[in-house]
């Protein structure tokens, strides 16, 4: 055990975890809300990661997901006074029928049309959404009914309980996705992503395949997307169920480095501070300024850096760890395990 | 330190609505914004110097065009409070407004109106224009205990059970009752009867809960509703769903639209010359754009409005004269007064309570009892308190005809400013 | 009125709001068939022509029709700049990867026309916006007749360029194959330049035709690429003569829906449609043909 804990592996980013929870109580509220975004944002994409990096299969819906991990339990907590501890389970349940349909629908094409499908069934939603107000609130929205500090409703007084939660999620998450990334499974998925053909001829299902990654991914971000709207307690279809939404979750895993383990949390960490730093100090000035930057970073990203930035982050922590104590196995010249290349 | 907001535009907003930018309101607001969290950070030192208040509107994003000037007519009541002499009870305060961008994003309006709360000793906070965002935006002060002064209208707002809100306007709901109310009154003193009824509304929070109101009230009061539609806000060609009124055969519309949508409505029902009474439900129909977009066709278009510019109570003030200089627009429009009540409120509530105290300031403005010609009783309706949820009960909305250029108060007849035409003359004959 | 009059309206009305969506759809099926690219910032290409559509007429009082003689050129050369910038260096990359980079293009475009625009909604009403014909009691009016006509002529003006003309005849050929094309000395990049410009211009003509009765702010483009895209998926991903006649269908569909259903269900309909479609033929209603 100790000869575990006395590899820089480990130990580095344990000490970061440790440090992190550590120093959260001390956060300024707004440091504190940039760290549950942050949490969130990596939550979400990890999530999307599996089917929109190992997969390879490009989905823009995932604010579907997002919208039925954050109405079906708000809506059950309303009508049964279910906490959404429970409602959780049946927000992901509906997440992951609706990701079994649209799989269903377009994992036998290629290509663009998946892209495509995700697109119609997000739009679709979010028509469904305004449409049926009777039950959805429509345009009105749908808040989260307020009970005061009541940890078995997810309602807390202060917002450390949600970093809390989100960074034991978080956690649980990428640990899942290191597994993810060296199981059958996850070696599967990465095949049939790259290239379908060949994963298909040493008779890898990948329908199939593409199709578990699918459920498995909307499956997490509805469950995060519980914890949200305990956080945000008011859902709005223009946000929640939006688009826009779907596009602002897949950037942290395509920036930060798709198909690899720690590209959607290094994405976050980029993204999110650099949004919130951008709102308060430009506080509307350039409205939209920030928007124009992560558009540039996606377009130089996936043109020069095809891998992410986690491609040469990876190296230089790699150095940086063969410095430290413990690290004499390491050595400079390992890179971050990625593909199967 | 001294931060009297001194707005002089060279260019009024009214001008950038049309060929500029509104981007430089916004340059304005944040470079103030800024400043004030650099300069304003050690409060306690100063107490009693200023007197902060969180102004909270989305000032760019879909709803720019009134964040903007509701919040423009907000610093104006608090300057004319600062000229004044400011809080007397705090040795002449100033009140120093803190304006966020909520970019009419409800995860921003979370974040940025926790951020002002936090970050600033604000004792109030004001917004947001948006329904949607003021239920956010009052969920997050009454989770701090910071007062939220609103004059948004959806119903929703007040059936919380909040301590620390107030809503000075009516509520979503009565709209519907008084464009109905009017239709039938005039239906009965003018002729002739019409009783085929069509509600048309935009899909978002506010159309929405403003129809609710219109079907319930009409079917009260005996209308026969033919058709009850709502249509997307962005709405590219209102052909369709004017075809779906001319098939059900409608005598009046109660159309509740933002802008643009108000005007394709108005535009096709002309040019297919469906002979209706239009009805409006405020927001794109009391705006200067309304008539700019539709010209001549924009005359003798009801509507019903929170507030208008020419109703007595707001006459000693010159309101709609001070917001017209400054911003070049040719009148106030109506949630722009809203806002002006809203700033004169807080700060005689800062009055009262005598101390730039979170607690203090709800309960004063809870126990307000304001009469005309307050300048914060502006609202119709004159008496300005709030009952048990917070809402001033004694308002009601008004229902105003464009006439000669400019929106009319026609009814109630306590409140009217001039008389109504009716029955409206045929499409071409509307110049 | 009688229910057939109905009827005819809103089968017209279905019919000329369709134009510009078409033009949309048309340059977005010419870049994947001849190019293989998926280009998803197509519809903000049109909102900057709208724009410029709009400065042009404040600024000069140009007509915004006339305007079209100074949008198509301009934006022909945007076009490419656009295939030397975002395109030709990753065009033979997944689909995937042109998604998301032209999303980042879209984002920045968007955000562009916010700070440069603001959010304000920004209209032309010309003396004869309003203007409007009758027959038979079924209303017409003259400014989408206008722009669904130019629509339309552009779309035979396009058809009959790739096949009358040499370069059109090289652009199908490079379609249909592009080594044997190549083999035959065509230069393939120099094609594929030229229809890029060509699908960017057709982008540009819908924003400026659409212009006139329509408004324009800067998410316009978003709603009107998933219709463009619903228009490609039903008429098949690259089949010119597919979307024509896919985005007509749209059109008169949605109109149906918002007359005879009400609310929403227009674009409830359309959006269930691409999935169905997806699923029963996803090669689209008239199969995936060599343009």
């Amino acid at each position: 055990m100790t000869a575990v804990l006395a590899s820089p592996r480990i130990y580095v980013p344990l000490a970061a975890l440790i440090l992190f929870i550590a120093a959260a109580p001390w956060f300024s509220p707004f440091y504190l809300n940039m760290a549950i975004l942050f949490l969130l944002f990596a939550i979400w994409g990890h999530a999307w990661n599996i089917i929109g990096g190992y997969g390879n299969s490009l989905s823009l819906g995932h604010a579907a997901f997002v919208a039925l991990g954050a109405y079906v339990p708000t809506l059950m907590l309303r009508a049964f006074d279910l906490t959404p501890i429970v409602g959780a389970v049946f927000g992901m349940l509906a997440a992951i029928a609706v990701a079994a349909f649209v799989g269903w629908v377009t994992f036998r094409l290629k290509g663009a049309y998946f892209a495509i499908a995700t697109l119609a069934i997000i739009t679709l939603l979010h028509y469904l959404t305004l449409h049926f107000r009777g039950l959805t609130g429509g345009a009105q929205g749908v808040s989260v009914p307020f009970r005061g500090h009541d940890p078995l409703y997810l309602q807390f007084s202060s917002n450390l309980y949600y970093f809390y939660i989100l960074l034991v999620m978080a956690v649980l998450v990428t640990w899942i996705m290191q597994r993810f990334d060296r199981s059958q499974f996850g070696y599967h998925l990465r095949a049939a992503g790259q290239d379908e053909a060949a994963a298909q001829s040493i008779g890898i299902d990948t329908r199939q395949v593409k199709l578990w990654g699918f459920m498995m991914s909307a499956a997490i971000t509805a469950a995060a997307a519980t914890v949200y709207a305990q956080f945000i307690y008011h859902l709005d279809p223009f946000y929640v169920v939006h688009i826009q939404l779907s596009i602002l979750i897949l950037l942290p895993a395509v920036i930060g480095g798709p198909a690899t383990v720690w590209g959607p949390v290094v994405g976050a960490a980029l993204l999110v501070p650099v949004e919130q730093l951008a709102q308060r100090e430009l506080g509307g000035t350039y409205a939209g300024a920030q928007l124009i930057l992560y558009g540039l970073v996606v377009i130089l990203v996936l043109r020069y850096l095809p891998e992410g930035i986690v491609g040469i982050l990876g190296r230089y922590y790699s150095r940086l760890l063969a410095r430290l104590p413990g690290g004499d196995d390491i050595g400079g010249k390992s890179k971050p395990r990625r593909q199967s290349d | 330190m001294k931060k009297v907001r001194k707005t002089s535009y060279k260019t009024p907003a009214w001008q950038r609505g049309k060929g500029g930018a509104s981007r430089r309101t916004v340059l304005k607001y944040g470079a103030a914004a800024a400043a004030t969290s650099i300069i304003g950070a050690p409060a306690i030192l100063r107490a009693q110097e200023t007197v902060k208040v969180g102004i909270v509107y989305p000032i760019s994003g879909d709803f720019a065009r009134f964040g903007d000037s509701v919040t423009e007519a907000t610093l104006m009541g608090f300057e004319h409070v600062n000229e004044a002499g400011g809080i007397e009870a705090l040795g002449g305060a100033m009140i120093e407004p803190v304006i966020v961008d909520i970019r009419s994003d409800p995860t921003v309006t979370r974040t940025e109106t926790e951020r002002v709360i936090n970050d600033h000793d604000i004792v109030a906070v004001t917004g947001c224009y948006v329904s949607g965002l003021s239920m956010v935006a009052s969920e997050v002060c009454e989770r701090h205990q910071v007062p939220f002064v609103t004059g948004s209208i959806s119903d929703g707002l007040s059936d919380r059970g909040f301590q620390y809100f107030c809503q000075v306007s009516p509520k979503a709901s009565m709209f519907g009752e008084a464009q109905v109310r009017i239709a039938r009154t005039l239906g009965e003193e003018f002729g002739p009867e019409k009783n085929r009824v069509a509600i048309l509304f935009e899909d978002t929070d506010y159309g929405t809960s403003t129809a609710d109101g219109l079907r319930n009230t009409a079917e009260e009061m005996g209308f026969e509703i033919v058709l009850f539609e709502s249509y997307p806000f962005d709405i590219p060609d209102a052909g369709p769903l004017i075809t779906r009124v001319a098939r059900s055969e409608a005598e009046i519309v109660f159309p509740v639209s933002y802008l643009q949508d108000a005007i394709l409505i108005i535009e096709t029902l002309a040019s297919r010359n469906v002979d209706v009474s239009i009805f409006g439900g405020g927001a794109g129909y009391l705006v200067p754009e309304f008539q700019d977009g539709l010209g001549a066709l924009s005359n003798l278009t009801y509507s019903v409005g929170s507030w208008n510019w020419d109703i007595e109570h707001a006459q000693p003030h010159g309101i709609s004269e001070a917001y017209a200089e400054r911003t070049g627009e040719p009148f106030i429009h109506e949630h722009a007064g809203e806002g002006y009540c809203m700033a004169r409120l807080i700060a005689d509530a800062i009055e009262r309570a005598g101390a730039a105290d979170r607690d203090a300031v709800r309960d004063a403005l809870r126990a307000t009892e304001l009469d005309p010609p307050h300048p914060a009783a502006i609202m119709p309706g004159g008496h300005l308190s709030f009952d048990d949820t917070g809402w001033n009960h004694n308002v009601h909305p008004v229902v105003v005809q464009w006439q000669d250029g400019k929106p009319r108060t026609v009814y109630p007849p306590e409140d009217a400013a001039t008389d109504p035409v009716w029955p409206l003359p045929a499409w071409d004959d509307r110049a | 009125m009688s229910e057939l009059v109905f009827v005819f309206q809103t089968l017209v009305d279905g019919l000329l709001l369709s134009g510009g969506y078409i033009l949309i759809a048309l340059g977005l099926g010419l870049i994947f068939g001849v190019v293989n690219y998926v280009n998803v910032a197509q519809a903000e290409f049109s909102m900057f022509a709208m724009y410029g559509t709009w400065v042009l007429w404040i600024a000069l009082g140009l007509d915004p029709f006339l305007s079209l003689a100074i949008i198509l050129p301009v934006f022909a050369m945007i076009g490419v700049a656009f295939y030397v910038s975002m395109v030709r260096a990753v065009r033979t990359r997944d689909h995937g990867v042109h998604i998301l980079m032209t999303l980042g293009l879209a984002f920045i475009l968007q955000n562009a026309a916010l700070l440069i625009f603001s959010a304000d909604v920004r209209t032309i009403r010309t003396a004869y916006s309003a203007a409007s014909f009758n027959i038979g009691g079924v209303s017409i009016n003259i400014v989408k007749l206008v722009a669904f006509l130019i629509a339309i002529a552009l779309f035979f003006a396009l058809i009959a360029f790739l096949n009358k003309t040499r370069t059109g005849r090289a652009i199908r050929a490079v379609a249909q194959d592009e080594s044997l094309a190549a083999a035959f000395g065509v230069n393939v990049d120099r094609i594929f330049m030229i229809t890029v410009a060509i699908a960017i211009a057709l982008a540009a003509a819908a924003g400026t035709i659409m212009m006139p009765h329509l408004f324009v702010q800067p998410m316009v483009g978003q709603f009107f690429v998933l219709f463009a895209f619903a228009i490609v998926v039903m008429g098949g991903m690259g089949n010119l003569k597919g979307a024509l006649v896919a985005g007509l269908i749209i059109g008169v569909v949605e109109a149906f829906g918002q007359v005879y259903i009400g609310g929403l269900a227009g674009r409830i309909i359309v959006f269930a449609l691409i999935l169905i479609i997806l699923y029963l033929r996803p090669s689209g209603l008239f199969g995936r043909s060599a343009l």
